[in-house]
Parts: structure tokens; C-alpha cells; sequence
């Protein structure tokens, strides 16, 4: 069983040549004119591209300034919300007084999705708009209390001049 | 040939009986993304299962995803959603058509030699990945629709970036014609290669652009409309050919249907509640529900299961993609080694969601 090409079957060489040769120049054409049209690539990471308000980046616990320490009441809503179950949260004392002794998220098992900050009835846990949390140790994406208190990447790879293009 | 060939568009393998250059035989052999998806929705609330069909099914088209789960849920607990989110889920529904469609294209291009459309392709969707970005957080990994509405109100100024992307791709669309449908190589390439007739489109089951290059008028917004698809205007794009340029053809013309179900949902955009009041651990009463939408490969389905409690009991996930992959086999015998590459590009599967 052979299939017949139909393509261009009834025309001469010498048309499907011609044909060629017209599609050749429109295609080039198109080529040549973006060429000289702004480029829209930006270098990475010598120059870094900004992110949206509402980035799902990585996870942290801002310091309040008003109580010196994060908005956190201990309500574990995240920590049964999150799909991928990544938090992790221990706490000593009763009532009023408890105080938070282990809050863990495991930022390798996270999928950003950022139903945990939608159920934090305080806005405790929020998204922070850095992204380059690649390390070269995978122990280092176990972010604890101190590392979400300091709201950034614990080792950073990817550094270098920061230029930041328009946002559109 | 695969599972780590270049143009298998991920991890698949195909089982190809040759005799010389001629296809005598295609077996697809799949299942190396399989992720048990719908095991684990069983393991997960309502409200955490958007966050995994995100990633588990077809990741190219994350919202319809979220779409047909949110709304297979709807259905079965009788949530009614507030107006506005129907006009944002529309918009963000057809954003990802396009974004599906323009990768499908780039990517299209590259399987046939043609490497300068995949990075046009690339650049129109990196507008619509900033769109999604500002006004959900996520690029590919939305997590947007929530169960009776969505998650967050469009920022301000989002309506009037999202009608000039809408200006500015239709302006850019034509040079994909320039580029692509009078290209002599492309064309030689592509029609009447990879024919599948319309009665067996409809035995195989496919859907969506692959049925429609086939002659089969149609579509689920069309037959069964969801959201405000009722409420407008645009043409099912149809072709009687059936070979990979009719595909092609069927998929370009859809993409300026979306644009324009686009701009009309923007002009009817309502004010208003964007999110019905559902609890974070909502129950599902008993009962089975089966809810389809048209996604970008085709008629996606999920049958849902509840039975009463927090999470479902039982969830089937119709594939367009597994449909359409199966009826590959019909469309490659009697071609030659040189054209199965050009067949299996433009029935536009994501293996994730062949798998699941």
C-alpha cells in the first residue's frame, strides 16, 4: 500500500521552482524586517526581567514591625491546606501564650500553587518575588523559621548586574 | 523510534513496522509520564486537586484543566458562579488556546525544518505568560480558578493589556502565513500528507482540531456551551481535507476565533462578585456528575464520583490527546518514514495528558 503525494503533482519544474523561489523571498522578507525590529530577548542573568505583584515565588514569614516578629497565630490552616504537604509547624505553650518552634516549609516539595496564603487569616505567609532559589545542595531548600523570616534565598546561584527591563 | 526522539514531543514511543520506506504499521507505546493522577485526586480535597490537574494533565493548558474540574465540582454540589468570574474564565480559557495553540505551531515548525516560527511563536506567547503572570501569579501553573469562581479579581489595567494583545496578534498573525502557509517546503510537507478519513475520525474518537480538519462540525462550545460561550459569537473552523495542512489550517483559524470571543468577553465584562462563598473543606454530596469542555486538543472530560465526603471518591479523566493519539495509527499507514514525523507534530499531543 503506497500513498500518492498530490502536492504539486500536476505542475512543471519549472512552476514549482518559481513557486519556491516566491515563497523563499516572502519568508526572508519577514526574516529581514524583524531583524531590524526591537529585540524582545533580554540576556538573563545579566539582565533579569521584573515579575508581578502576584508572583508565586518563594514562601516567607515577614517580620511585623510593629511586634518585632512574624504575623503567625499558630492555626495550622496552612499547613492542611498545602497539597504537596511541605509545612511543617510545631508549637510550645497554651492559648495566648504559644510560641512557634519549628515552622519548615520543604521549598523542594512545594508547587507554588499559594493556597497557603490564601487561607492565612493574618497575611503571615506570603509570596516573595525572588525565583532563583537553585542550589547546588539539595538540604538548602529546607527553609526553617530564620529563612522565612529573612524573606530571601538561602543560596542564591545566580547573580551578577541587574537590569531590569519595562514591565509590560 | 523514541522515546527520546526529538520530535516525539516528550516521552513517547513508537513502534514502527517498515517495509523499505513505507509505514506498513504504527504502535504507540506510552505510559513513561504516567502519574497516576487520578489516584492521587482521590487522596485530595476539592479545593487541592486544582493545584495537581494544574500540573498532572496537559501542562501546556493549565487553565482548562482547572476548568473542567472546577466545573465537573460545580455540578455536583450545585455552586452557582457569579457572572463576572464566568466572563474572567472565559477570557483566561481561550488565552490558553492560544498559548496552546502557538506552542503547538512552534513547535510544528521545528518537527518540519521550520525553526524561525517556533521563536515568533514563542515570542506572541511570552505577552500572553505576562498577562497570566499579573493577573494570577503563575506562568504555567496557574492555580486560578477556584471551585464557584476565581481566586483574584483582574489588577487594574489588565482588561485594556489584554485588548492590546489582542490588536497586536492579530497584526502578527499573518506573518505566520508569510512564513509558513505559502512555504513550497512546508506545503509539500504537509498537504495531503497524514489523510484521516471522517468516518474513521469519528470511530477513533478523535476531537477537537483533529476531528474538525475531518470534516466533523463539531465542538463543545458549541454542543454543550459552558461559561458564557452561549453568549458569543464565533465560527467552528471546519476543513473537508483531513491531512496535516487542514490541521494546521483549522488550528490558525481558531486562534482568530479566539481573539475574538476574547475581545467580546472583554467589552461584555460585568461587575461583580468574582467568588461564591464555598468552604476551604467543602463536601460534595453523593452522586456522579460527568462534565466536558473543549479544551485546546480537544473534548476533555471528567467523570466525577462523590460520595459525601471532602474528597472525591472517584475521578476518570477523558484525554483528548490519548483519542487523538489513538487514531495516529490510521493516519501514518501507507506514508512514508519521512511524513510520520510531520503526522505525529500535527496531531498536537501533550504526553502528560496522554498518560496521566
Amino acid at each position: 500500500m503506497s500513498a500518492q503525494i498530490q502536492t504539486n503533482g500536476k505542475k512543471s519544474l519549472a512552476e514549482q521552482a518559481w513557486q519556491g523561489a516566491v515563497g523563499l523571498v516572502i519568508g526572508l522578507k519577514a526574516t529581514l524586517r524583524t531583524m531590524f525590529e526591537r529585540k524582545v530577548t533580554v540576556s538573563y542573568p545579566l539582565q533579569k526581567v521584573n515579575v508581578s505583584p502576584r508572583w508565586h515565588g518563594l514562601l516567607a514569614l515577614p517580620i511585623d514591625q510593629e511586634t518585632d516578629n512574624d504575623k503567625c497565630i499558630i492555626c495550622f490552616q496552612c499547613e492542611r491546606v498545602c497539597p504537596d504537604r511541605c509545612i511543617h509547624i510545631e508549637a510550645t505553650g497554651k492559648a495566648k501564650d504559644r510560641v512557634l518552634t519549628r515552622f519548615d516549609i520543604e521549598m523542594d516539595k512545594c508547587c507554588y500553587c499559594g493556597l497557603c496564603v490564601e487561607v492565612c487569616p493574618t497575611e503571615a505567609i506570603v509570596f516573595v518575588p525572588h525565583y532563583e532559589a537553585s542550589t547546588y545542595n539539595r538540604a538548602n531548600l529546607l527553609y526553617d523559621l530564620e529563612d522565612l523570616h529573612r524573606a530571601a534565598p538561602k543560596e542564591p546561584i545566580a547573580t551578577g548586574i541587574v537590569k531590569v527591563r519595562k514591565q509590560r | 523510534m523514541g522515546p527520546q526522539h526529538p520530535s516525539t514531543h516528550g516521552v513517547l514511543r513508537l513502534v514502527v513496522t517498515l517495509d523499505g520506506e513505507n509505514v506498513v504499521d504504527v504502535q504507540p507505546d506510552i505510559g513513561y509520564l504516567h502519574s497516576s493522577v487520578e489516584r492521587m485526586m482521590e487522596y485530595r480535597t476539592y479545593l487541592q486537586n486544582i493545584a495537581l490537574v494544574d500540573r498532572g494533565m496537559d501542562y501546556l493548558s493549565a487553565m482548562a484543566n482547572e476548568e473542567v474540574w472546577c466545573l465537573a465540582t460545580e455540578r455536583l454540589a450545585k455552586i452557582d458562579v457569579p457572572e463576572r468570574a464566568r466572563y474572567i474564565r472565559t477570557i483566561m480559557l481561550e488565552l490558553t488556546r492560544i498559548s496552546s495553540h502557538l506552542i503547538w505551531l512552534g513547535t510544528f515548525g521545528i518537527d518540519l525544518g521550520a525553526v524561525t516560527a517556533f521563536l515568533w511563536a514563542m515570542r506572541e506567547r511570552e505577552r500572553i505568560m505576562d498577562l497570566f503572570e499579573s493577573a494570577t501569579g503563575g506562568r504555567l501553573h496557574h492555580v486560578y480558578f477556584r471551585i464557584g469562581g476565581v481566586y483574584e479579581d483582574l489588577p487594574d489595567g489588565w482588561t485594556e493589556r489584554c485588548a492590546e494583545f489582542c490588536d497586536y496578534f492579530l497584526d502578527r498573525l499573518p506573518e505566520y502565513d508569510e512564513l509558513l502557509t505559502g512555504n513550497p517546503i512546508f506545503l509539500a510537507r504537509t498537504q495531503g500528507i497524514g489523510i484521516l478519513p471522517r468516518d474513521k475520525a469519528i470511530a477513533m474518537g478523535a476531537s477537537g482540531p483533529v476531528a474538525r480538519a475531518s470534516g466533523i462540525a463539531y465542538d463543545v462550545r458549541k454542543a454543550h456551551p459552558y461559561e458564557v460561550y452561549d453568549r458569543v459569537q464565533f465560527d467552528v473552523p471546519v476543513r473537508q481535507e483531513g491531512d496535516c495542512f487542514a490541521r494546521y489550517l483549522v488550528r490558525m483559524e481558531e486562534m482568530r476565533q479566539c481573539v475574538r470571543i476574547i475581545r467580546q468577553c472583554l467589552e461584555a465584562l460585568p461587575a461583580g462578585e468574582i467568588r461564591a462563598k464555598v468552604a476551604v473543606t467543602l463536601k460534595v454530596p453523593k452522586g456522579e456528575v460527568y462534565a466536558r469542555t473543549e479544551s485546546p486538543r480537544g473534548d476533555l472530560g471528567i467523570f466525577l464520583v462523590g460520595d459525601g465526603s471532602d474528597r472525591p471518591y472517584r475521578v476518570k479523566i477523558r484525554a483528548p490527546a490519548f483519542s487523538n493519539l489513538y487514531a495516529l495509527t490510521e493516519m501514518m499507514r501507507g506514508w512514508k518514514v519521512a511524513d510520520v514525523i510531520a503526522i505525529l507534530g500535527s496531531i498536537d499531543i501533550v504526553l502528560s495528558d496522554v498518560d496521566r
